[in-house]
């Protein structure tokens, strides 16, 4: 038994490795982060460094791809709003080189701003998905996928949710000549394949189109998704949700099931079940993708279909083994009550963390407002939000807090200052930068630089120290400071950011001390290297 | 096979490492394992867990099924509790006592562990103090791994496999740590189990777990027949202890010495000492929501000023009681950090619970800790509220408030103390118009929780942890019988260390040497080393027993001298230096060198004591510790700035006085009185003005750079030609008051007795900032407090001082039995002066009063004299009608001592110098009085210099003298008050 234990984003890592990825592309996100690390840390032949946003990371994927080898980019759900516009595109274009798009999407929140499902994306974008239900099936959907999507020439989504791409189970590898593809490009595409002038575009989505019938016979033939017709009450389930209906139901279940791994939907396989059995139960982590097909906006007369959206199952948040038991009428039995001196305890910043200072420093200067506003961004500093601190008044998304500073302060707010860190600034905040420099915006800009992209891990950031500095300057700003968040330093750093609200226009105070956590990641330390 | 783990614990503390331990032992026995994990923001000092499955077949969810897990396994013992929905009925808990407290609202830790003891099946051990005795407090992990190994169907072998595998990459060292950290684990639990089998209460089986050693916790099997649990309820429990440094930790490493009211509360509430109204803390750049705010009782709140900047938070109008309405109160909290926040640093503030409580003196409480320089922990509690102080500063001592070290006193004995000031005769509704407001036992919880955190907090912790300075709530109200704390201040700071120990028998050496050498003997008269050098060799120390150190002469004045310490013949007992200060470092570092000395007295002075001389001071302290890193601990030293000692049995004297201003007594037995003083001059004064007294030993103990006052006192003390000890004090350096209060407790076992002035009643420490345990229990009332329960009698003036040293004196080997005084006199006004006394005299029994009348029928005084108490004899009373009405009185089982006071003046008595032959002259009864009885016995001689025979002849009869018959009352109420 030649098994490792890795996680779902591991064996995702794995399952490229295996493929023969010429590179993989990605900007760190929970739940998703692993991924990329985990092939940095094991195949470091292989080109992996952190991109400058998802973006950024999908555009060079493709172009990996349009060169002709395989190419893996990874990102969180909303990391895939970012990274949309090419997104959308690359189903158009095609691929050479396989391109998998490796999404984690967080059911519960557990990480992230909101729980959509990137299920409905890649419908939107009429390309195939994998929704592996275990660690095993996160390998071998990823090995399958680049041959997919070179077979069909379109970029396939492997979609995880939190709970898998975090757990850890026993996964067989099986390295083969498939990593040799490393080593060999596939011929060039025809250019105007790819170059989406509208009318090489109409004929491109005319293709696009045309594939559908295709994906969808190969869904129906698909391992992935399994029929069992046994009783007259059927349940549907999705990727992770099928572990929970097997637990619930137990080794010999008496309904009918239909296990969902690949998609566009079975249709035939759906009508199958559907036809058999009286009642339908939908259960999926996630939006309601399928069981939306299946009732429309009229439902399917005679039938019964439940599920998230008649309340069934709840209409949020993370499935659970024990939600999912009572959903299918199973005794749920909870024997101790919890316990009523439990105390909340929610996260917090590290002991010395420098972030806490920053806070405290921007707590002091703007005390004698009546109303300051303060935007926050996407990064640790927005537990800023919570006590003792409550000092920022909006995380959204990566790089909007200049943005919204700025559209803030052209209401007649002041003062506004906004925080964002070294690598969300990386990511997407140097353009909003850019505008409120030509436009001389009323806000401050504090840049939390701890040289490290921390909340997922540490890692490395594209904008820090002295090239940070360079970066702010040469984007305009003319009123820079430079302050180090440390106790020592409290009224030093509240003096300066007074004297930056104080100033008329815009003002970037860049607070640089690293965080505390920066250590080599040693994640998968224990797995064997690839060699090159 | 199938084991279902929930691992839990605090974002940081490893718990995935268990998992993947267990993950790799499972592996290799070809067993199915899924691991949910927690990555992410959570991770940031937030709870964290991991769902563990193993089963020997498939495996389909992640997740454990709610209801359904076989453990949970939590390194931290309120994420244990998180959880326990989770558990199957039968679950087991396994968790560590180990509190995480980084959060407001952390419950007692007690009731947490409690919680998690009502698990039939659980362990609940000190996983951090175990795998730091494994090696690393990093490993507390696998000790909880070790622990749950008991119930998951792994051998240790396996697991120690795992262990190995998992930690390989890090080295031998991390692998062997972590493989003691398991088998730790598995022993501790195996034996916590073992306890609870045995009946043992969880928390005493933890108390038990907690002794055991390294040796122990390696062993196979365990002793259970050692299993006798004691536990010290006057100590912290572990868990608790832990769960107090978490938090204390909290605000250190915030770089802030002062803590805030709802972190003392946090505090106490975690060792269950009281539970605290309803609070929230609010940030001043936050406000409060209305879910919060909702949640209070009643219709109005209390807004307090959360701020290190303000201490008395009522009179800086940092207070304000609110309506529970939402807009009302977050303008109040607006308009409070608004007026304060220019003043001074304001971190937010606290909406308090508003508690319905009487009002007024004697309505509150005030209990509070700190760690004082001279004595370490100190407890006080008396009235609370804002009058404290002032009450404290206008009522006799002892009387508003209690206080006590608390090295040195339980909960039940500080109960005691309490129960003697005016706050608990009216908190417990002896005072006209009070209702009882308090139990005995709420006082007994709360002042128990409070000597233990003095215990183990106020004193120096080293590396373990920050030190706490003061710590009090005042007031604390009462509801329903029940302490309701309404402010609390706090405050840390490092506590005084303790010194080396100074070598045992150095200071007995210097008592009585055999030999001497003196450093700084000049042939210029009149300098100290040679005044000195005369009068030891007119003291009587034998001449060739004397050794001067003087380069480049043989012999000085027929002494002989040798150039170096090194060059000593035999080693010395005592070597005097009189170089100068700057010398003295170099001198001191040459005796340790030579091995040759074995005690030192410094004479020089200008070392430390006046500004600009510290350095010298200081560098005189680094060499003489030097010293003590030697294998024998090097030389014990007095001084410097030591005026001297004076040894009659050692036969030697270094007070540079001349024979013609203090001459010297050299014959006749000395008294059994040592005098140690910090002051030189208030030896030779004492020795100047009451020659009576003359001392066996006085010593100037001067700057305690070496040994100490309670060094110098134990070492005189413990000697059997010594019964007294009269100690003059201006400051004892660190710690040294509890070794004082040893001595003097020791010493009075012994019978023995000591008289003590403490000079320096105004202290710098007590500036406006200082909090009220300062304010009530500072360095001079504690020790006048502590010195007086330890035993010593406290003398309030230099006369008392004196006075008490000669009653002292007179009481060895006798009791003043139950106080109950008769006293004598001749003059009315006497009489009168000694019923204002205060001393106990109560009226005579009918038989006593029989026997009196008798007597004063014979004597011819009936009629004249009632037979009262004080007996009022009149001038016509001669010597032989006191002398039977004094034996009356000592052989009266109603009286355990006697005032015999006598204007010397009537024409009938004997009492001039030429009558004191005369059979019975007074001198010659007080030596009867004194044989035919052992109780006390005091007299009085007020008259003028004429009578100075008179008296000088009583006390060579061996009975106290007194001048006025007021002092003598007074001295022997307060004696018998302090000593009895």
């Amino acid at each position: 038994m030649n098994a490792e234990l890795l996680l779902g984003d591991e064996a995702v890592a794995w399952g490229a490795i295996d493929s023969g990825i010429g590179g993989a592309f990605s900007y760190a996100g929970t739940p998703a982060t692993e991924i990329l690390e985990t092939i940095q840390i094991v195949a470091p032949h292989i080109w992996s460094k952190w991109s400058a946003n998802e973006k950024v990371a999908y555009e060079e994927a493709l172009g990996m791809s349009y060169a002709g080898k395989r190419a893996l980019v990874s990102m969180k759900h909303v990391g895939l709003n970012v990274a949309a516009d090419p997104f959308m595109s690359s189903a158009l274009t095609g691929a050479v080189g396989g391109i998998v798009l490796a999404v984690g999407d967080d059911p519960g929140m557990h990480s992230s701003q909101n729980e959509q499902d990137s299920r409905v994306l890649a419908e939107f974008a009429k390309i195939p998905v994998f929704e592996p239900c275990n660690q095993q099936e996160c390998y071998d959907m990823t090995r399958t996928a680049f041959a997919f999507s070179e077979q069909y020439g379109l970029p396939v989504m492997i979609r995880l949710v939190t709970r898998l791409a975090h757990s850890r189970s026993q996964v067989h590898l099986r390295p083969d000549e498939d990593r040799n593809r490393s080593r060999t490009r596939l011929p060039l595409p025809d250019p105007n394949d790819w170059a989406l002038v509208p009318v090489n575009a109409r004929r491109r989505y005319r293709r696009l189109l045309g594939l559908q019938g295709d994906l969808i016979a190969e869904s129906e033939r698909s391992p992935y998704n399994q029929l069992t017709i046994r009783g007259r009450r059927g349940i549907i389930c999705a990727g992770i949700a099928w572990n929970y209906v097997r637990e619930a139901l137990g080794p010999d279940p008496e309904d009918s099931l239909l296990r969902i791994g690949q998609y566009p939907l079975p249709v035939g396989l759906i009508r199958q079940i559907v036809d058999h059995c009286d009642e339908i139960i939908v259960v999926e982590d996630g939006y309601p993708v399928i069981e939306q097909h299946l009732t429309g906006m009229l439902g399917v007369p005679g039938k019964s279909i439940r599920g998230r959206l008649d309340g069934t199952l709840p209409a949020d948040g993370e499935l659970l083994p024990e939600i999912v038991a009572r959903a299918l009428g199973m005794a749920v039995d909870l024997p101790i009550h919890a316990d009523a001196i439990v105390a909340g305890r929610p996260p917090q910043y590290c002991k010395g963390c420098p972030h806490a200072n920053s806070m405290n420093a921007l707590i002091d200067a703007t005390s004698g407002y009546e109303q300051p506003l303060l935007f926050s961004d996407i990064g640790c500093y927005a537990l800023g939000i919570m006590p003792p601190y409550r000092s920022v008044h909006s995380a959204v998304d990566m790089g909007a807090s200049i943005g919204m500073a700025h559209g803030a302060s052209r209401a007649g707010a002041f003062p506004v200052l906004c925080t964002i860190g070294d690598s969300t600034f990386a990511h997407s905040g140097m353009t909003p930068l850019l505008g409120a420099v030509l436009n001389d915006a009323n806000i401050t800009v504090l840049i939390l630089d701890n040289s490290t992209t921390a909340m997922t891990g540490a890692q490395d950031s594209m904008a820090s120290g002295e090239q940070l500095m360079e970066l702010v300057r040469g984007l305009g700003v003319k009123h820079l400071q430079l302050i180090e968040p440390l106790p020592k330093n409290h009224e030093a750093n509240v003096a300066a950011i007074k004297e930056a609200i104080a100033h008329e226009g815009l003002s970037v105070i860049v607070a640089r001390r690293p965080c505390i956590q920066i250590k080599p990641r040693k994640l998968a330390a224990k797995l064997p290297q690839v060699e090159a | 096979m199938r084991h279902d783990i929930i691992i839990a614990g605090v974002g940081g503390q490893g718990i995935l490492t268990i998992a993947r331990v267990l993950s790799l032992a499972a592996m290799a026995k070809g067993l199915h394992v899924k691991q949910a994990e927690v990555h992410g923001m959570s991770q940031r000092g937030g709870a964290v867990y991991s769902h563990l499955r193993i089963s020997d077949r498939e495996i389909f969810s992640d997740l454990i099924p709610a209801g359904q897990a076989d453990m949970i396994l939590a390194i931290e013992p309120l994420e244990a509790l998180r959880y326990v929905s989770m558990l199957r009925e039968d679950g087991t808990v396994v968790a560590s006592t180990n509190a995480e407290v980084n959060i407001p609202d952390y419950p007692a830790i007690e009731r947490v562990l409690a919680h998690i003891a009502d698990f039939g099946s659980h362990i609940a051990i000190d996983m951090e103090k175990l795998a730091r005795a494994a090696g690393g407090v990093l490993s507390a992990n696998i000790v909880a791994l070790g622990a749950a190994s008991l119930y998951l169907g792994f051998t240790i072998h396996e697991l120690q496999a795992a262990v190995e595998q998992l930690f390989e990459a890090k080295g031998e060292k991390i692998v062997q740590t972590n493989i003691r950290a398991l088998r730790f684990g598995r022993t501790a639990a195996s034996a916590y189990r073992e306890a609870l089998e045995r009946g043992v209460h969880a928390q005493h089986a933890r108390g038990w777990i907690a002794t055991l050693s390294p040796e122990h916790l390696a062993a196979e099997d365990l002793d259970f027949a050692e299993l006798d649990v004691a536990v010290d309820e006057s100590r912290l429990t572990g868990a608790e202890a832990h769960a107090f440094e978490s938090l204390l930790r909290t605000a250190y490493d915030e770089d802030r010495r002062q803590l805030y009211e709802h972190e003392v509360y946090r505090l106490i509430e975690l060792v269950g000492a009281i539970t605290p109204p309803r609070h929230a803390f609010i940030a001043k750049s936050s406000t409060i929501s209305e879910e919060v705010l909702n949640a209070y009782p009643g219709d109005k709140v209390v807004i307090k000023l959360v701020s290190t900047a303000v201490v008395h938070k009522s009179e800086a109008g940092a207070v304000q009681i609110v309506p529970k309405d939402l807009d009302r109160v977050r303008a109040e909290i607006e308009r409070m950090i608004g007026r304060h926040a220019p003043k001074g640093p304001v971190a937010g503030v606290l909406v308090v619970e508003f508690v319905e409580h009487a009002h007024g003196l004697g309505s509150e409480l005030f209990v509070g800790i700190r760690a004082t320089r001279e004595f370490g922990p100190v407890i006080a509690a008396g009235l609370g509220g804002v009058q404290t102080e002032y009450l404290a500063s206008k009522m006799r001592p002892g009387v508003a408030v209690a206080k006590a070290v608390a090295w040195d006193i339980d909960a039940e004995g500080f109960l005691e103390l309490f129960k003697s000031t005016a706050a608990y005769d009216i908190l417990s509704g002896r005072v006209r118009g009070h209702d009882r407001v308090v139990s005995d036992g709420e006082l007994l919880r709360c002042f128990r929780a409070f000597i233990s955190i003095a215990r183990q907090f106020c004193v120096d912790r080293g590396e373990e942890g920050p030190d706490i300075n003061e710590l009090e709530v005042n007031p604390f109200a009462f509801v329903n019988q029940h302490l309701v704390p309404l402010d609390g201040r706090g405050s840390l700071r490092p506590a005084a260390k303790p010194r080396p120990a100074r070598p045992e028998d150095a200071a007995k050496h210097l008592l009585e040497p055999e030999r001497i050498a003196l450093v700084g003997v000049s042939a210029k008269p009149g300098s100290f080393g040679r005044v000195i050098l005369g009068d030891i060799i007119e003291s009587g120390f034998a001449a060739n027993r004397i050794t001067i150190i003087k380069p480049d002469e043989a012999d000085f004045e027929g002494i002989r001298c040798v150039p170096t310490l090194g060059d000593l013949p035999d080693p010395v007992d005592l070597l005097v230096i009189t170089v100068p200060a700057k010398a003295t470092p170099e001198i001191i570092r040459e005796a340790n060198a030579s091995g040759k000395v074995r005690s030192g007295i410094i004479i020089s002075g200008g070392a430390g004591e006046a500004e600009g001389s510290e350095a010298i001071g200081e560098e005189i302290a680094a060499a003489i510790l030097e010293g003590r890193t030697m294998a024998n601990g090097g030389a014990a030293f007095l001084g410097p700035n030591c005026m001297g000692v004076r040894s009659r049995p050692g036969r030697y004297d270094t007070f540079f006085v001349p024979e013609d201003k203090l001459p010297m007594r050299r014959g006749g037995e000395p008294q059994p009185i040592a005098l140690v003083s910090q002051s030189g001059a208030f030896i030779v004064s004492r020795l100047s003005s009451r020659t009576d007294l003359d001392p066996r030993f006085a010593i100037s103990i001067g700057n305690q750079c070496d040994l100490t006052v309670s060094d110098m006192v134990r070492a005189v003390g413990l000697r059997d030609d010594i019964s007294v000890v009269g100690v003059y004090l201006e400051g004892f350096i660190d710690l040294d008051g509890a070794d004082m209060l040893n001595v003097v407790a020791e010493l009075r076992g012994q019978g023995k007795s000591v008289v003590f002035y403490k000079a320096g009643r105004t202290e710098s420490g007590r500036s406006a900032a200082a909090g009220h345990t300062a304010a009530v229990a500072g360095d001079y009332d504690i020790c006048q407090t502590a010195m007086s329960l330890a035993g010593a009698f406290v003398a309030q003036d230099f006369r008392e001082f004196g006075e008490a040293l000669e009653l002292a004196v007179h009481l060895t080997g006798r009791t003043v039995g139950e106080g109950r005084v008769f006293a004598l006199t001749n003059a009315g006004m006497e009489a009168v002066a000694m019923a204002d006394s205060g001393v106990r005299l109560d009226a005579p029994s009918q038989a006593l009063h029989c026997e009196l009348d008798t007597l004063l029928t014979t004597h011819g005084l009936r009629g004249l004299v009632s037979a009262r108490n004080p007996l009022d004899l009149t001038p016509a009373a001669g010597e032989a009608a006191y002398d039977e009405l004094v034996r009356a009185a000592l052989d009266s089982d109603e009286v355990d001592a006697v005032i015999v006071s006598c204007v010397p003046l009537a024409p009938s008595l004997h009492s001039l110098a030429a009558d004191l032959d005369h059979s019975s002259s007074f001198v010659q009864l007080a030596a009867k009085w004194r044989a035919h009885s052992d109780k006390a016995i005091v007299t009085v001689f007020d008259g003028g210099p004429e009578y100075d025979a008179l008296r000088a002849g009583i006390r060579v009869a061996g009975l106290p003298v007194f001048r006025s018959a007021d002092d003598a009352a007074r001295l022997l109420h307060r004696w018998i008050e302090q000593m009895a």
